[in-house]
């Protein structure tokens, strides 16, 4: 800044004047031409503060003619309060010889309201002395613009990183986090971000050294993409995540830090598992069932010649009982081939609601009688009266089924057995429709599973097992009938802690006890009554409608099966063998269709060894609720 | 003796069941589909129609509605190895359409013949 030439007036009349006297007028005239085309307001102010100077900027912006202004003062013309509140103290600051800046809103005719930043200079005479003020009026309202606009958008990016679902993370070159947002601390399951700041995001890798290998591919690719990654949460669970990162070098080359993106998969991972896990057990399904089909034909021919020869032979001849045993192993095939249609039918099963607590309890109740010493079967009714549709004898085939593979892992140690039953609600993330829920968790302390056998136990002839037991067709036919009534099995289990299987099925409520009973349809009599399953197919026959009595062979039970339009004699009970009852049956004259539900060995025996033709109709263990109907319709269709 | 055609694809079956069947004197044709089925049926010779439902060319569903058709006195069983008979099935659709008895496969000979003895009377 020149300094004025102010010692002989002490009071410029313009800047220009300030040259020193070697200069020409046509410097004075150039200088202030320059000052007057400024696009800033300047200003000469003197100690009494008043204005000895005002550029053509300034009377434009003030729409104000120079005279108007100069040789006044600032208080007359901003005001006593504005000049004494934000005037003075600058410009008293200004005359101790600082430089003074600061910004503030002004009002032009003008321009209206805009913002300015405003320099105060001290102008010094030859003694060094301050004698007047130049001020300087910069318009910055655009800047100011760009800058609220900047501040907008970076509050905006702010809000939007911590309400993403996306996990933004730095880390330093050792992996030491320096920055997380919220959605970060929401995929690990912290709240606060001071437990994840200083720990090394290695600390959050199944694999930690899989994190090495990740750093050192950011640090030499400069940026890497890591998908469907196995990492830890806070409490240790395992999520599923993709991560984008890249390097962030200084200018010459070398990384300061890293930043990256990571997203949760873990649902939709969990969702796309188990959706292909239920894709290829329908295809397993649909080629079992194709197989199973075709194999159906071929004992039919089996039994056919097996049976033709046997009326040409002496009972007593080897080769009877050869062909007999031929017979007993097609029946074993038999039951083979229609596990697999169980587990692959989608005919759809008759359904009717079913007191799950009913279903539990005849399960616990078969079992208890043959528990081996060191197990125990317990029963945890959280939800008792949960409800739902299913066909009793289908659940209850589930539900032995699975606490018999429970019993069977806890052989060799002994252990317990938990059938809890409660009730849970499912959100719309899942797999399964929105809604309430029946929950049957069967968790025992037996030997366990790994991960893989886990995820596989539900495939046809897969066995968990010792070899040689069973067909491992049981849990294929238990996911089977479960998928049919819209529910779901879950299975979790650690090596050597146990088996936790849930069962979720849609809860209708107690609701459906409402439903009035079908009319009656026909009067059946069941033989033997006793047992879980007996009661099972009773309580489903007279909940579908028909009258029920049951009965054991005792006492008057032959005039009472007189009565009865159907007869079912099953071959649960061990003391009264079934081909006994037909025999009654028939050695009493009762002429009542007779619809046989057995192993194939018990009706093959009473088939060929009894009056044929007693039994018009009969079903393999184990026979659904509408194989029974359908039988049951057939036979009262054929009599009437 | 009453005549019996058996329509099965699966040529070991349909001979056992041919077999069977002449042991216990009936007349029995055969055909392997439903096709020949059509071709060989003769109204005045076959009094009943034992049939496999899964087939290829004329499946067995075919063969009982164009049976009734052409000879509405003609009794059909109807056999298949799909499964046990429940509503849904080929063997109850079978049924409506008028099969006097349905077999599901793996069945016994003497079943069979006992049920087409007791159809025939």
């Amino acid at each position: 800044m020149p300094h004025p030439d102010s010692g002989k007036t002490n009071r410029p009349e313009s800047v220009a004047k300030r040259s020193k006297s070697s200069r020409t007028d046509r410097d004075l005239f150039f200088a202030e031409q320059i000052i007057d085309s400024s696009r800033s307001m300047i200003t000469i102010i003197n100690r009494d503060y008043v204005y000895e100077k005002v550029n053509r900027t300034f009377c434009l912006n003030h729409n104000r003619e120079a005279e108007s202004v100069v040789g006044r003062k600032l208080e007359e013309v901003w005001g006593r309060d504005n000049f004494n509140k934000n005037i003075k103290g600058n410009i008293d600051h200004c005359f101790t010889g600082r430089v003074v800046f600061y910004q503030a809103f002004f009002e032009t005719p003008a321009w209206g309201r805009r913002y300015y930043e405003v320099v105060l200079r001290p102008v010094r005479n030859d003694r060094e002395e301050v004698t007047h003020v130049l001020a300087e009026t910069f318009d910055i309202t655009e800047i100011k613009l760009k800058e609220q606009a900047a501040s907008e958008i970076e509050w905006e990016f702010r809000n939007l990183e911590s309400n993403l679902p996306i996990g933004f993370f730095r880390f330093d070159n050792d992996g030491v986090m320096l920055h997380v947002n919220k959605a970060f601390l929401r995929i690990i399951g912290v709240e606060n971000e001071n437990e994840v700041i200083g720990r090394s995001m290695r600390e959050f890798y199944k694999d930690p050294e899989l994190f090495d290998i990740h750093l050192s591919k950011l640090h030499s690719e400069g940026i890497a993409s890591f998908g469907r990654l196995e990492l830890k949460a806070y409490d240790g669970t395992m999520i599923i995540c993709r991560i984008n990162a890249f390097t962030v070098r200084d200018g010459s080359g070398n990384p300061i830090y890293i930043d990256g993106a990571m997203e949760d998969f873990t649902r939709e991972a969990d969702l796309e598992k188990r959706l292909l896990q239920a894709q290829k057990l329908d295809t397993i399904g649909m080629l079992a069932g194709g197989i199973a089909h075709d194999f159906n034909t071929i004992l039919t021919t089996i039994y056919g010649y097996s049976e033709l020869s046997l009326e040409t032979l002496d009972k007593s001849s080897e080769a009877y009982n050869n062909i007999w045993r031929i017979l007993q192993a097609a029946g074993r095939a038999r039951s083979l081939t229609n596990q697999i249609l169980a587990f692959s039918r989608h005919a759809g099963q008759e359904r009717i609601s079913v007191r799950v607590r009913d279903i539990i309890s005849e399960t616990t109740g078969s079992l208890k009688p043959v528990l081996p010493p060191g197990i125990d079967v317990i029963e945890v009714l959280v939800s008792p009266d949960l409800m739902v549709s299913a066909d009793p004898t289908q659940l209850y085939r589930v539900f032995i089924n699975l606490a018999r593979n429970a019993i069977q892992a806890m052989e060799d140690k002994g252990g317990k057995l938990t059938i809890t039953l409660d009730s849970r609600h499912c959100d719309k993330q899942g797999r399964l429709p929105e809604g309430e829920y029946a929950l049957i968790r069967f968790a025992d302390t037996g030997k366990g599973m790994d991960e893989k056998t886990a995820g596989r136990i539900f495939e046809p002839f897969f066995t968990a097992g010792k070899q040689g037991k069973g067909t491992g067709l049981g849990l294929s036919v238990v996911y089977g009938i479960i998928s049919e009534i819209d529910g779901d099995i879950n299975v979790s289990s650690k090596a050597d802690e146990g088996t936790v299987i849930d069962i979720l099925i849609p809860a209708t409520g107690a609701l459906a006890e409402a439903i009035p009973a079908k009319a009656s349809r026909a009067e059946v009599m069941i033989i033997p009554g006793s047992d879980s399953e007996s009661r099972l197919i009773a309580m489903a026959l007279s909940a579908s409608g028909y009258g029920v009595s049951s009965s054991d062979p005792s006492g008057d039970w032959i005039s009472e099966a007189g009565r009865a339009e159907v007869i079912i004699v099953t071959d649960n009970s061990p003391s009264l063998p079934a081909a006994d009852i037909i025999y009654s049956l028939a050695h009493h004259g009762v002429e009542r269709p007779v619809l046989m539900i057995s192993d194939f060995d018990v009706w093959l025996a009473a088939e060929k060894e009894l009056t044929s033709g007693l039994i018009k109709s009969n079903l393999f263990k184990p026979a659904s609720l509408k194989e029974i109907i359908y039988s049951i319709d057939g036979m009262i269709n054929k009599t009437s | 003796m009453a005549g019996v055609m058996v329509v099965e694809d699966d040529p070991s079956l349909r001979e056992m069941l041919r077999e069977a069947l002449e042991k216990r004197r009936y007349t029995v044709i055969t055909a392997c589909d439903g096709r020949e089925a059509l071709a060989k049926f003769r109204p005045s010779v076959i009094d009943l129609v034992i049939t496999d439902l899964l087939m290829p060319e004329e499946d067995g569903l075919m063969v009982i509605m164009k049976i009734k058709e052409i000879k509405p006195s003609t009794k059909l069983i109807a056999i298949s190895g799909g499964g046990k008979a429940g509503p849904g099935s080929y063997l109850l659709i079978a049924h409506k359409l008028g099969a006097d008895h349905v077999f599901s496969k793996p069945f016994l000979p003497s079943e069979l013949v006992q049920k087409v003895k007791e159809i025939l009377g």
